[in-house]
């Protein structure tokens, strides 16, 4: 694995769509956490974002012939994982956001605790969380995509306008539209 | 990600958003714009207390992410995705490819001879018919072979119970069954079943 570490994306790629299995790895292994974190935004349920995230390598993988390469494969991917989310979401209809709080103990046994914190800081940012995921669930699909893509994945006004197909002023607009209504739902969170 | 000539005082909420968003960044033909609008924005504290709240919704989102998968839960995802990926499969070599073809054939002759015997039950059992089964009961106009690819032959007779002959009436119990090729075209119902 440490021989692939500093091969581009493109690659990989040719080497995965060969066969190598390692190679594939570690395009996995580079993507993951934003394409799952892409997936959670809009599916705001873990084993959800994980089966989004599965469906889309499998996807990208299945039609990368359709790759051309206009832009990174981090990009494309992107794209892939949103609209594999939101088709998802569409299919089993949203969950709540607290579901994976009900999945119980068990679930939260299998998290790995990124970085400790205090308590009452980690129940502050679980609330948070909440709010925020209840805020993304009420946006319009293509507003929650667009501001997922832009702040979630922190890609550029242009690389999402690529990724979607879509102009910079739609990209724009969105995003404006999108954050006047978070800005509306989170305000009973400033005032606390 | 955008031209200088759509930069105009006072700023749209759209380019408003696109500074906080940290947008003309590394946008050198851009600079002097920037200093236009940051100069702008310095006189309406309205502007401002916006910029502050569009940055704090982003601090927001990037301090609550969401919850991290173990382990276990990746290494689950990347094999699914392996075991569906047809390019990792190892292609199978010549004597794999042989071998699997006799099997293949094994299969199918199995089948062929099972099938019969367990593929449909019996429904009822039935008889051949003998010669005093069979009787005419309508002869109303003479019978015309109607060949389609071809013009009528002559005017054949009607069959009378007489012609009809058995040729192979050694299995007077003989089963067979409503579908199959064994089916017979003359056929009585056994005679304990009348």
């Amino acid at each position: 694995m440490t021989a692939v570490l500093a091969i581009p994306d493109a690659e990989l790629l040719q080497r995965a769509s060969a066969g190598e299995r390692d190679s594939l790895e570690e395009l996995f292994v580079r993507h993951r956490s934003l394409a799952y974190r892409v997936a959670y935004r809009l599916l705001g349920h873990e084993q959800d974002a994980l089966d989004a995230v599965q469906e889309a390598f499998v996807k990208a993988l299945t039609h990368l012939p359709t790759f051309e390469g206009r832009s990174s494969f981090k990009t494309w991917l992107l794209r892939v994982v949103s609209n594999a989310a939101l088709d998802l979401g569409r299919q089993r209809g949203r969950r709540e956001t607290m579901s994976m709080d009900a999945l119980g103990q068990r679930r939260r046994e299998e998290m790995e605790p990124s970085v400790w914190v205090e308590p009452d800081r980690e129940m502050q940012r679980e609330d948070l969380r909440r709010e925020l995921q209840q805020a993304l669930d009420g946006l319009p699909p293509a507003q929650r995509q667009t501001f997922v893509l832009h702040v979630d994945a922190e890609l550029s006004y242009r690389e999402v306008a690529d990724s979607l197909g879509i102009s910079i002023g739609t990209v724009m607009s969105r995003l404006f539209y999108a954050r006047q209504k978070l800005r509306a739902i989170l305000a009973s969170w400033t005032r606390r | 990600m955008m031209e200088p000539n759509q930069f105009k005082l006072p700023p749209t909420p759209e380019l408003r958003a696109a500074y906080a968003d940290g947008e003309f960044e590394g946008r050198e033909d851009l600079q002097p714009l920037r200093r236009e609008f940051e100069a702008w924005i310095a006189e309406h504290p309205e502007a401002q207390t916006e910029l502050a709240e569009l940055r704090r919704l982003r601090r927001w989102v990037e301090e609550s992410p969401p919850p991290e998968p173990s382990d276990a839960h990746w290494t689950r995802c990347f094999d699914a995705i392996a075991k569906a990926d047809k390019t990792l499969a190892k292609p199978a070599d010549s004597g794999t490819k042989i071998l699997g073809t006799i099997a293949s054939l094994a299969a199918v002759v199995m089948l062929f001879l099972i099938a019969p015997r367990f593929g449909s039950r019996p429904m009822e059992a039935w008889a051949t018919a003998g010669p005093a089964d069979v009787e005419i009961v309508h002869a109303e106009s003479e019978d015309l072979a109607q060949v389609a690819w071809q013009a009528p032959h002559d005017p054949l007779p009607l069959a009378e119970s007489g012609d009809v002959a058995f040729v192979e009436p050694e299995m007077p119990r003989r089963v067979v069954y409503r579908e199959g090729v064994g089916r017979p075209m003359i056929w009585a119902l056994a005679e304990e079943e009348r």
